[in-house]
């Protein structure tokens, strides 16, 4: 039977916990399991930090495995290392030991180049904070990872192409009357729909978010949520979401909960 | 592909980046200007020496006993290959004063210069042979010291000399510089007092030094372009100065022209000559070779000297604005930061990001040195114009005629050596950058994410 998250509380700290770290991933790695491709596959993940003369574990082997199309919400309390998590998936970290693998590739054993590679390839990130770049336009925002991805002889080539992709995909997500403006001249919810659209410009496999809907109202935010799942599934795109938002969380295929470095399924009860 | 987008847009909108340029720009174009002008007037005085002088010279010492023949001299001199042309010419210190007129101020230590010359005495045809002599006598502006025929120079119409008594003497004639000639008020026609001390044997058997005096009617002027000759020779045909003289000397100093396809070949036809008159029996003693070069040597080397001082210390001017990149870059990095963390998470490698603000400095610098070459080669082109509308507009004379001898400001744009200043400063740039540029690439995106 598959431990609770309430399970995994109880049991932290007791001798039990090791059998029990084992177990819950495996169990968790097994869901859905639908004969959907499999994206990534993460087995053990440890993630340490040094904290003055203190060693912290963030990640204590966390087991994870998602596939193609599939939305998975990590939920948890602050500093449960959700982030940790979400960086370790994006290639942004590396793992202290563990393996990772991304469409079948090991990436513990890639070069920092070929991880930058795959990151601009196979993943997109949705920050909080939008996190786009002041001195750039929406549309000049949203096509950098195709800028980052291109050669200068395939950017000239393509760039048309890209540019109207790229303006087709702001427009699609209400933006187009905001093409040329500056992150400074957007509201809240327009810059999260820029970030949105620089996430998936690339068609990515795998989305990233981090507290996508965290610094924005009600209303937007469900827009955002809304914009986020639609487009995903358009695209057979996978999505990673860390939220305190369980409504947010909900529309998820699963939620899973961190707590203390560890990941379980979300308590039913 | 990225980071040339990037980089124009981060320092593109920054004031300061447009400050950097302008110091960059300004230190580079004060670089240009400053070695396009000490070039220029090197360049001018070589020509100058060039016009006053011959391609190699040589200096004849003799005493009474041991005379030296000129046809003897010359003949050696001939004879040697490269040599195209060789022109005897005899030389004497003299004090003069304008004929009929109490302006001898030797007692003075403003106006002795002006009343001593240097007295050449030249064959004018052998001259037009070897030395720009005729180009002096036909570049002379004022109609007033024009001589009445440049091929026989030393002529001039009884009728033109302005004393009436002085007519009918048969006094000989004279070429002054055009500048003692104006400076003194004098005009064709005119007449001056030459006086020398004769170095024929009596001065060297007696102890007195006795004096020879002569009344010379101007004939015309030259005009050298040469401040100092315009300015304090004057020349006569030698018959005339030997009989002024009274000098046992049939030639002071041969002047030669070669045919020459570079500097390193003069210097080897100068070391033919020495070795011809060695074989003919002249020893160093009694003739000095010496080319054009070796001759003004000092004067020469000490602009040259000048001109490479002024550029070391430019330079490094130039290399230490440099720097104001490296402020401003790593300011960038720092301001920047979480810029770095977004561009790892779409797929920014670090050598990428490195390479970002790498091209950042370079790009103010290369900016820099457009502004630079731009300003500097205005500058140049336009250095007299500006030079008078500075001397007009605020009554301040910033270039001294009197004082270096051009009536312009000389100044040679080195095309080669702005494009060096311009790729090693933008070197430079590039390489002081890599230490923010590397810091900005090894930043732990995670850590660059979550800065403040």
């Amino acid at each position: 039977m598959t431990p609770t998250v309430s399970e995994l509380m109880h049991d932290e700290g007791t001798d039990e916990a090791t059998a029990v770290e084992t177990r819950v991933p495996a169990d968790v790695a097994a869901l859905p399991g639908d004969g959907r491709e499999l994206v990534m596959r993460a087995r053990g993940l440890m993630r340490r930090y040094r904290m003055g003369h203190e060693v912290v574990e963030v990640l204590r082997g966390v087991d994870f495995d998602l596939r193609r199309g599939e939305s998975v919400a990590i939920m948890g309390r602050s500093g449960a290392g959700k982030s940790t998590l979400l960086h370790l998936l994006g290639l942004l970290d590396t793992v202290d030991s563990g393996s990772l693998e991304v469409e079948g590739v090991d990436t513990t054993r890639l070069s920092t180049g070929a991880r930058s590679r795959l990151r601009n390839d196979a993943v997109g990130f949705v920050f909080q904070f939008y996190h786009l770049i002041p001195e750039l336009t929406a549309l000049e925002n949203a096509m950098l990872p195709l800028r980052i991805a291109s050669s200068l002889g395939s950017w000239m080539a393509n760039r048309k192409r890209h540019r109207e992709e790229v303006r087709a995909l702001l427009v699609e997500l209400g933006l187009s009357s905001r093409l040329f403006h500056r992150p400074n001249q957007l509201s809240g919810g327009e810059r999260q729909r820029v970030a949105l659209a620089r996430a998936l410009v690339n068609r990515p496999r795998v989305l990233l978010c981090d507290e996508p809907t965290g610094n924005l109202d009600e209303r937007t935010a469900e827009g955002i949520a809304d914009q986020l799942f639609d487009l995903a599934q358009e695209h057979g795109q996978t999505i990673v979401l860390v939220t305190h938002d369980g409504e947010l969380a909900q529309r998820a295929d699963r939620t899973l909960v961190m707590t203390e470095g560890r990941l379980g399924l979300q308590d039913e009860g | 592909m990225y980071k040339v987008f990037l980089a124009r847009r981060y320092m593109f909108v920054r004031p300061v980046s447009y400050l950097s340029m302008l110091v960059i720009g300004s230190a580079i174009a004060a670089l240009i200007v400053v070695w396009s002008v000490m070039d220029g007037f090197l360049a001018e005085t070589r020509e100058l020496i060039r016009g006053t002088t011959a391609d190699i010279v040589v200096t004849v010492l003799q005493s009474p006993e041991e005379p030296l023949e000129r046809a003897s001299l010359e003949r050696v001199i001939r004879s040697t290959p490269g040599v195209t042309g060789a022109v005897s010419r005899l030389v004497r210190p003299a004090i003069f004063k304008v004929h009929g007129r109490d302006n001898l101020n030797i007692g003075t230590t403003m106006w002795a210069d002006l009343n001593m010359v240097l007295v050449l005495g030249i064959d004018a045809e052998a001259e037009f042979e070897v030395t720009d002599l005729r180009d002096h006598l036909t570049e002379v502006d004022l109609e007033s010291q024009q001589v009445d025929d440049p091929d026989t120079p030393f002529k001039i119409a009884r009728n033109r000399i302005l004393d009436r008594r002085l007519r009918m003497a048969a006094l000989p004639r004279l070429l002054m510089g055009w500048e003692l000639m104006d400076q003194l008020g004098l005009s064709k026609g005119d007449a001056i007092d030459l006086v020398t001390v004769p170095d024929n044997v009596a001065m060297f058997e007696s102890d007195q030094l006795s004096s020879s005096s002569e009344t010379f009617i101007v004939a015309g002027a030259f005009s050298t372009g040469h401040h100092e000759s315009d300015m304090s020779r004057i020349m006569l045909s030698s018959d005339a100065f030997r009989r002024w003289s009274k000098t046992f000397h049939e030639v002071s100093e041969v002047y030669v022209s070669v045919a020459l396809d570079g500097v390193d070949e003069l210097a080897a036809i100068r070391g033919d000559l020495e070795a011809a008159f060695d074989a003919a029996g002249f020893t160093s003693r009694q003739v000095i070779v010496e080319s054009w070069r070796d001759r003004h040597r000092i004067l020469l080397g000490a602009v040259e000297n000048e001109r490479n001082i002024l550029f070391i210390v430019l330079g490094m001017f130039v290399l230490l604005t440099c720097l104001i990149t490296f402020a401003v870059l790593w300011t960038l990095v720092q301001e920047k930061t979480r810029d770095i963390g977004i561009l790892s998470t779409m797929g920014a490698a670090p050598l990428g990001v490195g390479g970002l603000f790498t091209l950042c400095g370079t790009l103010i610098s290369a900016a820099g040195c457009v502004v630079g070459l731009v300003l500097g080669t205005l500058i140049v082109v336009n250095v007299n114009a500006i030079k008078d509308w500075i001397e007009n507009t605020f009554g301040v004379e910033i270039f001294r005629r009197d004082v270096y001898a051009f009536t312009e400001i000389p100044a040679k744009l080195d095309h080669g050596l702005n494009l060096m200043i311009v790729v090693v400063t933008i070197f430079f740039s590039a390489l002081i950058c890599l230490w923010p540029a590397w810091r900005a690439g090894r930043m732990n995106p995670v850590e660059a994410l979550r800065h403040e």
